[in-house]
């Protein structure tokens, strides 16, 4: 399936800002999808680790079953106010 | 029922907000500003880069506020964060609610900042002479 994926804060100095098309082969969850990130990025390691995930701009539980076209945004502790 | 919600790039005009605000049966209108502060951890501050996630930020804050609204009995409540590289003194938050009496304003504002800050995806970077560091909720100073 075709994600997009989004990457902020801190995530920033190792993957683009830009919004970027992410291919995962077959059936996945968000498990899944870490897994294929973090072997393709092990730079990632902790920081991926450390964030909040929303699916579609919604908060998203750590097992969430993913579709194709979905939009995953990784993000970092926020720190707004 | 009135909710104001505005993640922008513009400078953050209070008394505007104030204004909108206003209703006759509301003897309490709190209004906040977070500024910008000099020093973060014992670090010298002299600016900080705000970032969010567009499509996301002002929906989860329009929740936040809601939910903060509902609990403490508040009908009008705004709140503008802005965005951008911004120096020492300017303003990054405005808040402002209004309510009959004091007590419930003086709460509600204060959880909409604690909780909004738990939630929103909203990044500071700040820049100060020792170089930039990204902001991490768990330091001292934030």
């Amino acid at each position: 399936m075709k994600l997009r994926l989004r990457f902020f804060g801190r995530l920033t100095e190792i993957m683009s800002p830009e919004p970027q098309d992410f291919e995962l082969a077959g059936a996945a969850d968000l498990m899944g999808l870490k897994a294929a990130l973090l072997a393709r990025h092990p730079g990632l390691g902790n920081a991926l680790e450390r964030c909040m995930i929303a699916v579609n701009t919604e908060f998203a539980a750590p097992d969430q079953v993913l579709a194709d076209g979905d939009e995953v945004a990784f993000l970092p502790p926020v720190s707004g106010g | 029922m009135t909710r104001i919600i505005r993640v922008q790039r513009e400078p953050i005009e209070l008394d505007a907000i104030v204004g909108e605000l206003s209703r006759p049966d509301c003897g309490a209108v709190l209004s906040f500003l977070g500024l910008v502060r000099d020093h973060a951890g014992g670090r010298e501050v002299e600016s900080i880069d705000y970032s969010c996630y567009e499509e996301m930020a002002a929906k989860e804050l329009d929740r936040v506020v809601a939910r903060c609204q509902e609990r403490h009995g508040v009908a009008h409540a705004a709140v503008v964060h802005r965005i951008g590289l911004l120096a020492v003194g300017e303003a990054s938050l405005g808040l402002v609610v209004a309510s009959p009496h004091r007590r419930e304003a003086f709460a509600c504002g204060l959880d909409i900042i604690d909780e909004m800050k738990k939630t929103v995806p909203i990044w500071k970077r700040e820049f100060g002479p020792d170089g930039a560091s990204w902001v991490d909720p768990g330091q001292p100073g934030t």
